[in-house]
């Protein structure tokens, strides 16, 4: 295995290794929850630098798309969270630049937040839409929009945090969840992070700075003094050298493969670092870094509910209903707006249990069948099955299910829906 | 094909395949009646007969509206797909008969016994129609179900996947669910003994219907609103109101239709027989207020306090908890008074509710969705200062109540008043605009809770509660004015086409958006979709249905007026047959 450095440097096609079609497919899955044969094409056409460099634009929406998001944003008025979550499906299954979602979706498990105890469906849409917006820039300002996000004060309690009586939980979690980490700061850190943030509080759904309740006496934070308020509480952990790595080595989770060792760790924090925290930059880093494209990422990680119910249905092409999408996401453990706790959903194996197996098995039937409990739409697909399923499982899984698997696929099929409830349900599959 | 005649279209061969039929008249120049091919067991019954321009409407429409579930309807999808428009004209385009009915035999194949249909046909072109049937056999090949051909009593007949067995009995051609019962109509067509009925629907409409009672039981309709939850989330006032409908029809007797139509106009009428101590005599009629902002108007002619006391025999198991929670949770609101005796029983049966459309008093209330105004309309037995006293101070409780639960949710509260208007006095409700509102950016769009300014307001003996305090303002002008509608009947429909397509058209851009998310709709196809239902709500023009106690039976009537110079339903019971 190459050092944790040479790890982190650009996966040089020809040399490193081919740039084919089990790459792009990797890629793809990655980057944009999954695709079509036809978009897995496209990068192969245009080559691994500019294919992520495509893949990571975010550009403002438009077109089609941008008038799809006007009929969307009619529907806030009705301040229905599953129409809410209805309306973020629907982003993910029809925005031509998917990897905006995907990294919105990400740092809504690192910022997890619920409706649950924000009450407030409109409050979450426009958490939501900052972490849209903020997600893929500078992570500074990002934490800076959190700080001040209505969503984000009601569920940690900042109407609470009081010059006089401070509240810790935003402080705590700031450093704990959202920068550092566990271990990389004391309990007095906390406190006087807490008595920084004091007076930032939430009215009428808007932030509002209660000046009377802000603490504006010295205070010493991560070694940094003087009258701090919030703004340079959040300097103060960028400045950490545990920043880095933390929220790195989360981004190298959700988009390589999990539990980078600590040297990997250290390595990944520094490129953060020397990428001024920029979220894009780095992301583009890792996926095209030699870790991306190694054996032992392919094929690495439990694809979250979101992730397979999406990327399913991407890759198929298909229209579905977004409400029932969601639903169906609830049911495989994964309810968007609703994390389970500040830790936001654990991931990983955590995804696959008794329950959550039967739910996906039941996602995989459902997408097969037109007309079903998703309305789907017909694919019209009249292709031999043995070409149906020879795409699939190359885009799916590179094509990586035993002979004998594949076989019985197609013998066992007497139908389209048939053969593609067998593949979406492969245990293959559950991994991207 | 507008969208009333698809409709009842839709709901006349629903009603068909539904449930029950009878006895056929005989066709002076067939050389068999459907009363031959079919003894015994039939469920329902429904004619078209020569010269009917529903022979002329009704292909197109099962080509185009109806969606048929299972192997029937992908073989019809997959036929849509190659035939023209002409093509079911060609097959159904003359006199048809269609008979639903239960089998129970398994002579030609192992079919269970199930509900069954039989049409009988009589093509304009034998020839052509022929040539359709081969057309019909190569989709069913492409849509990859089996086919067979075989030989029945000298008879060739030919299935079509599962679902389907057609033969041709001389130039009828006779088209059955299974072949069991294509095999019944053989030995019909074969057997001149076989006895007919003598009672049959009317003959010389443009449809008759006639459904036996012996399966309507299983029809759904007010006995599964009564008896059954409605879906997964049972509407339990539903099940009380038509529940002492429902009680009234009786377990036998047919029940007689009949469908006549112009260009403009449309009617369906059904009677159903009612049991011997169902209601026979015409009630009183109700005047309802009206303002030229009436979208829809409905009227139902229930006892509440009978209702409320009797509700564990008229609502289903399922929903009992829910009552009984209810009838606490009300009782509380009315200072612990009990809700039957003390304040349903003090109701005349008369219950009415009126749709309109929202008229905004402030512009800076305006929300970004306007929903319709909804105002029941309800009438005191008697003048009584203290039922009155209660019900405000119930209302009142109630919004208490709801601002509680509002400000834990850190919405907006509502703030009461009582505003006079013409010696009346408005009791009403308004949100608190800009206060502890969910979403109080400049540039949020105002939320649809903006729709809600509950009003309560005392006319003399009449009660209106609603949604809207300028609908409820309205409406109290209207009786003032005595700008009323006399309803008799038991119950009353009324919907304005016209005005509701309006009211779609304000709510075009989050209904579009509706079908971006349920159905994956590209933006552009569901604005599109939505144009054309508010299109064809405006052609559909209005709307009325009621029911109607006659002597012996219930008279259920639906009526479709088209906006246009030529308002008369023709009747056509002169035409030829």
């Amino acid at each position: 295995m190459p050092a944790s450095s040479d790890q982190l440097l650009p996966y040089r096609p020809g040399i490193d290794g081919p740039f084919g079609r089990t790459q792009a497919n990797h890629l793809l899955r990655r980057s944009s929850f999954g695709g079509t044969a036809a978009e897995r094409d496209a990068l192969l056409d245009q080559g691994l630098p500019a294919a992520v460099e495509r893949l990571t634009a975010t550009p403002e929406p438009s077109g089609a798309f941008a008038d799809e998001l006007q009929l969307l944003d009619a529907l806030t008025p009705l301040e229905d969270a599953q129409l809410a979550r209805a309306a973020w499906v629907a982003r993910m299954l029809h925005d031509p630049h998917p990897f905006r979602e995907l990294l919105t979706l990400f740092w809504h498990g690192h910022f997890a937040t619920s409706i649950e105890k924000v009450g407030r469906v409109r409050l979450m849409q426009r958490q939501v839409a900052m972490l849209r917006e903020r997600g893929p820039g500078s992570l500074r300002a990002l934490l800076s929009a959190v700080a001040h996000d209505p969503a984000m004060i009601i569920w940690l309690d900042g109407n609470a945090n009081r010059r006089h009586h401070p509240n810790e939980n935003f402080a705590r979690e700031l450093f704990e969840l959202f920068t550092l980490g566990e271990g990389q700061y004391a309990e007095a850190d906390v406190l006087e992070a807490a008595r920084a943030f004091s007076g930032w509080h939430e009215s009428g759904g808007r932030f509002r700075f209660a000046a009377g309740e802000h603490d504006d006496g010295h205070k010493q934070v991560l070694g940094a003094s003087g009258t701090l308020d919030g703004e340079d509480v959040i300097d103060a952990a960028l400045a950490h050298p545990a920043c880095g790595e933390h929220v790195g080595s989360a981004l190298f989770a959700y988009l390589v493969r999990p539990d980078p060792g600590p040297e990997l760790r250290r390595s990944l924090g520094a490129l953060y670092r020397e990428s001024d925290y920029d979220t894009r930059s780095f992301c583009r880093a890792l996926l095209q870094s030699r870790a991306f494209f190694a054996p032992e990422s392919r094929l690495a990680l439990v694809r979250s509910p979101v992730a397979l119910a999406v990327g399913s249905v991407r890759s198929l092409g298909i229209s579905v209903d977004s409400r029932a999408l969601a639903l169906a996401m609830a049911d495989m453990g994964q309810s968007l707006l609703a994390p389970p706790s500040v830790k936001g959903w654990d991931g990983g194996g955590a995804w696959l249990n008794t329950a959550t197996l039967l739910a996906r098995a039941n996602l995989a039937v459902a997408l097969a069948q037109a007309g079903g409990p998703l309305g789907v739409t017909p694919s019209g697909d009249e292709r031999p099955l043995q070409r149906v399923r020879d795409e699939l499982l190359d885009l799916l899984v590179d094509g990586a299910v035993p002979g004998w698997v594949s076989e019985r696929l197609v013998s066992e099929a007497n139908s389209h829906a048939g053969l593609l409830a067998a593949i979406l349900s492969l245990p293959e599959v559950q991994y991207a | 094909m507008s969208i009333c005649r698809a409709l009842l279209i839709g709901l006349a061969w629903a009603a068909c395949s539904a449930a029950p039929a009878r006895a056929t008249p005989q066709e002076a120049d067939a050389a068999w009646t459907l009363d031959q091919l079919m003894p015994g067991g039939r469920l329902a019954w429904a004619r078209v007969p020569d010269g009917s321009s529903l022979a002329r409407d009704l292909p197109p429409a099962l080509l185009h509206h109806i969606s048929l579930p299972g192997e029937l309807g992908e073989l019809l999808n997959s036929w849509r797909e190659h035939a023209d428009e002409g093509a079911l004209q060609e097959l159904l385009g003359g006199p048809s008969e269609l008979a639903v009915y239960q089998t129970e035999g398994q002579r030609l194949s192992g079919s269970a016994g199930a509900r069954q249909v039989l049409l009988a046909t009589r093509p304009p072109d034998c020839q052509r129609a022929r040539a359709r049937i081969d057309e019909l056999t190569a989709a069913c090949a492409r849509a990859g179900m089996p086919t067979h051909e075989g030989s029945y009593r000298g008879v060739t007949y030919r299935r079509l996947g599962r679902q389907l067995v057609l033969a041709w009995l001389g130039e009828q051609l006779v088209i059955a669910s299974n072949d069991e019962l294509l095999a019944d109509a053989v030995d019909g067509s074969r057997d001149p003994t076989r006895a007919r009925s003598a009672s049959k629907p009317p003959d010389s409409v443009e449809l008759a219907l006639a459904l036996d009672a012996l399966h309507r039981k299983d029809f759904k309709g007010l006995r599964m609103a009564r008896r059954r939850p409605v879906g997964r989330d049972a509407l339990p006032i539903l099940q009380l109101l038509l529940g002492p409908l429902g009680e009234q029809l009786a377990d036998s007797g047919w029940a007689l239709g009949t469908l006549q139509h112009s260009a403009q106009a449309l009617s369906l009428e059904l009677n159903l027989p009612i049991t011997d101590g169902g209601t026979r005599a015409a009630a009183s009629a109700i005047d309802l207020p009206m303002s030229e902002f009436s979208l829809a108007a409905a009227v139902l002619r229930v006892d509440l306090g009978d209702v409320w006391r009797r509700r564990e025999a008229l609502a289903s198991q399922q929903v009992q908890p829910r009552l009984a929670k209810l009838d606490r949770s009300i009782s509380m609101l009315f200072a612990g008074r009990s809700l039957a005796e003390d304040v349903l029983s003090r109701l005349r049966p008369e219950l009415a509710l009126v749709l309109g459309s929202h008229a905004f008093e402030r512009d800076d209330s305006i929300p970004s969705l306007r929903l319709p105004a909804a105002c029941l309309v309800a009438r005191l037995r008697s003048r009584d200062d203290s039922l009155a006293s209660l019900l405000v101070v119930a209302f009142q409780s109630t919004l208490a109540g709801v601002n509680m639960q509002r400000a834990e949710e850190g919405h907006a509260p509502f703030l009461l008043s009582s505003l006079p208007h013409r010696g009346v006095i408005l009791h009403s409700a308004q949100l608190l605009a800009g206060e502890g509102s969910g979403d109080g950016s400049p540039t949020a769009p105002l939320s649809a809770d903006f729709n809600l300014t509950p009003c309560l307001a005392l006319v003399g003996d009449r009660l209106l509660l609603g949604s809207s305090t300028a609908q409820v303002r309205r409406l109290v002008d209207a009786l003032l004015d005595e700008e009323t509608r006399s309803v008799r009947g038991l119950a009353w429909l009324a919907l304005d086409g016209a005005s509701l397509a309006d009211e779609l058209e304000q709510a075009r851009l989050p209904l579009a958006g509706r079908l971006v998310l349920l159905r994956g709709s590209s933006a552009d196809d569901a604005l599109s979709e939505v144009d054309r239902w508010v299109a064809e709500l405006r052609d559909a023009g209005r709307l009325e249905a009621d029911l109607t106690s006659m002597p012996g039976s219930l008279r259920a009537r639906l009526q479709l007026q088209r906006p246009g110079p030529d308002a008369d339903v023709h009747d056509e019971r002169s035409g030829d047959d």
